[in-house]
């Protein structure tokens, strides 16, 4: 996403070179970069060793995943709250079908899949089909869903334990960098090509930035909208086996870190909450930018408050500046000569 | 169990679980008309040494009005509970006593039929008493917990003046704790069995419950300085003295290192007491994470304390059952496992302790 779009009102030259340059992307980017430095130079000297990178790469790299699913929910203009009880039924999933052997982890997987599509395709459905409004849609499907997870695992459960397999998966890793790192990459890389690249992707692009225009163009933007919380739900499928294959023994409270931080990521990736293009690469480095930041106030030893706090300040501050960012010909324009502006000048861009 | 790959000799086992349990069940259901005594108590239990006093007209007769049980039978019933043979069965407070042979007979088919009902619902009909009881229990989603639900269940189902159960688990939410007590006074619930995860946050709708006619006791949960109004009895751990026992588990393990300490839910008054005991003891604390008693937020906490590169020597954390997650990030990082201090016990760290060893102690509360 960048703010390249020529306007009719053509701006100053200096100002189109701020605009070719600061972008939701470059802006995070740069962001990622600093807050790695400030962790090596600053937070510990420790960081960028293998003790650390081993153990906060798989952090990163489940939330890239689940960061890229809401991505593509909050693509359409909706937000997704079920995240926490899909993950957390995928770690109870595993847990129960596989019963710690694995040769029944292919089953739970698939399980797990079918779960996720079709708790995808209700959110879906009730948001684009009933036209219900998106956050209570997915918060009441969550709580089903959680309700369920808990009825499904039942008082006691036999097996604590995911099978060794999918532990081992999860755990393993190259130089202390684990994994689940690169498959977040290649699942963030995959999704960009999905939505640039590939037909049935540019059209759920186009049915999320424009719907109007994509259904006088002929496109079912509808069930495109559908599809995006379907592939969302089956990303925080992926990202909650994952996560359960690295805790090992998933718990209730497997999915509870991926709430806010993943509407977080991806706003920090330059995202607008009313829905517009997204890029995962952008939503990558918001999901970097979130967990490093939240691992580096740990290490500190600031308390779950302190990190609640800074987490919500990042997220208005993410928000501001993506307005900002989005619109900045309009306020510069406005600064300069604001009575030559309506009041409804400025105004958040949905691009 | 010796050298630097040892465990604590004193254990929180299922057994003692039975003794806390039975002896919290046992004072409510005094208070509430069961028995032969209404005059209030105040019991301390612990797994490795229980001592539990009761004032008032204890009574230490068994269902029914008077006991069947052999004392070879209760004495077994007494080392099982508290995992020790070092104490007699006459040598116990008559309320705890009671509590214990009343817990010795083995539960025919139906009584363990109807117990196993009553655990799995949240509420059932036992029989015609008049008397409806209850469980509220802060965060009963661990094994421990349901194990204590049980055992009080099935030490319920021994009063024939107990007509209904009751069962209520607020998952860790204050607010729906308090939700969970009004809504058992509203159904004329007689006496309410409480384990406290809340501390003094707890303390308003314990009292409304109290005013409102029903009968509290708590068992276990962080409950210093309760008010009579609020608690009418408790049978808990000296958690100060478990801080102190941590300690000087700590100190035998690694000396005057320097520790850290894991918190579970962010300021809860259990850690908060332990800890500051624990310090004023002698430790070093270094670091200090939250944990909300999750494995994965123990696993975030062990890993920022690799990252912070704070010499700590040992961790010391209330709750075992993350534990394994802990000594997983460690192993994952390619480092030293530092020496676990835990004052409770779980079936996987113990596994896991058994099959990999490292330094391990799990005190217990006295």
């Amino acid at each position: 996403m960048t703010v390249e779009r020529k306007s009719t009102d053509e701006p100053e030259r200096g100002t189109r070179r701020l605009r070719l340059r600061v972008t939701p992307l470059s802006v995070i980017a740069i962001a990622v970069a600093l807050l790695l430095l400030i962790s090596q130079l600053v937070v510990t000297s420790s960081f960028f060793t293998y003790g650390s990178m081993s153990t906060l790469t798989p952090l990163i790299g489940v939330m890239i995943i689940v960061a890229t699913g809401q991505a593509f929910v909050i693509s359409t203009g909706g937000i997704d709250l079920s995240v926490p009880a899909v993950i957390t039924l995928m770690g109870s999933i595993v847990l129960k079908e596989s019963a710690e052997k694995n040769d029944q982890l292919a089953g739970a997987l698939v399980l797990c899949l079918v779960a996720c599509v079709v708790i995808g395709l209700i959110n879906g459905l009730l948001v684009e089909v009933l036209r219900l409004n998106s956050l209570v849609v997915t918060l009441a499907v969550g709580q089903l869903v959680a309700g369920g997870t808990r009825l499904y695992r039942g008082d006691v459960l036999t097996f604590t334990n995911v099978p060794s397999n999918l532990s081992d998966a999860a755990g393993a890793g190259v130089g202390g960098v684990s994994y689940l790192l690169f498959i977040a990459i290649v699942v963030a890389l995959v999704a960009t090509f999905f939505l640039h690249r590939i037909v049935p992707g540019r059209r759920l692009v186009a049915s999320s930035a424009a719907a109007r225009a994509a259904v006088l163009a002929g496109v079912r933007a509808r069930g495109y909208r559908v599809l995006a919380y379907v592939l969302a739900a089956v990303a925080y499928g992926f990202g909650g086996v994952l996560a359960a294959g690295q805790i090992g023994t998933p718990d209730l409270t497997l999915g509870d870190p991926y709430l806010l931080a993943s509407v977080v990521a991806v706003v920090l990736g330059g995202a607008v909450l009313t829905g517009g293009r997204v890029s995962p690469v952008a939503t990558l480095l918001g999901a970097v930018f979130i967990t490093v930041l939240d691992y580096d106030l740990r290490v500190e030893g600031y308390s779950a408050g302190i990190r609640l706090i800074v987490q919500g300040a990042v997220l208005a501050l993410g928000l501001s500046l993506v307005f900002v960012l989005q619109n900045l010909p309009r306020i510069l324009r406005g600064l300069r000569s604001p009575r030559a502006t309506s009041p409804d000048g400025v105004r958040a861009t949905t691009n | 169990m010796s050298g630097d790959r040892s465990t604590h000799a004193h254990r929180l086992r299922r057994s003692p679980a039975l003794a806390v349990a039975c002896a919290g069940a046992l004072a409510l259901l005094v208070m509430v008309g069961c028995g032969s005594d209404n005059g209030s108590s105040t019991s301390t239990a612990s797994g490795g040494e229980t001592s539990t006093s009761a004032t008032g007209e204890g009574s230490t007769t068994a269902a029914g009005g008077g006991s069947t049980v052999s004392a070879a039978d209760l004495q077994k019933t007494v080392d099982t509970a508290l995992n020790t043979d070092a104490v007699t069965a006459d040598s116990l407070p008559p309320l705890m006593k009671e509590a214990l042979e009343r817990a010795t007979p083995a539960p025919d088919q139906a009584t363990m039929d109807k117990a196993f009902d009553c655990w799995q619902k949240s509420s059932c009909t036992v029989g015609n008493g008049d008397i409806t009881l209850a469980l509220a229990d802060g965060f009963g989603d661990n094994t421990w917990r349901k194990f204590s639900k049980m055992n009080m269940i099935l030490q319920a189902l021994t009063y024939p003046e107990v007509g209904k159960i009751i069962t209520t688990n607020a998952h860790g939410q204050l607010a729906k704790f308090q939700s969970d007590v009004r809504s058992l006074t509203a159904q004329g619930v007689k006496g309410i069995a409480v384990y406290n995860d809340f501390g003094p946050a707890a303390y308003p709708a314990l009292t409304a419950a109290q005013r409102a006619g029903a009968v509290v006791s708590t068992y276990t949960g962080p409950n210093d300085g309760a008010p009579t109004s609020a608690i009418t009895t408790r049978v808990q751990p000296d958690i100060c003295e478990a801080g102190k026992t941590m300690a000087a588990a700590t100190k035998e393990a690694v000396g005057d290192a320097p520790v850290a300490y894991f918190t579970g839910t962010p300021g809860n008054p259990q850690d908060t007491a332990w800890q500051k005991c624990a310090t004023e003891a002698g430790l070093n604390p270094v670091f200090k994470a939250d944990t909300n008693w999750t494995p994965a937020g123990a696993q975030t906490a062990a890993s920022a304390l690799i990252a912070s590169g704070k010499p700590a020597k040992a961790i010391l954390y209330s709750y075992s059952n993350p534990v394994p997650n802990i000594v997983r990030t460690f192993n994952k990082a390619n480092k030293p496992v530092p020496a676990i201090i835990t004052w409770t016990q779980d079936n996987g760290t113990s596994c896991q302790w058994k099959k990999d060893p490292y330094t391990l102690y799990q005190t217990n509360a006295r």
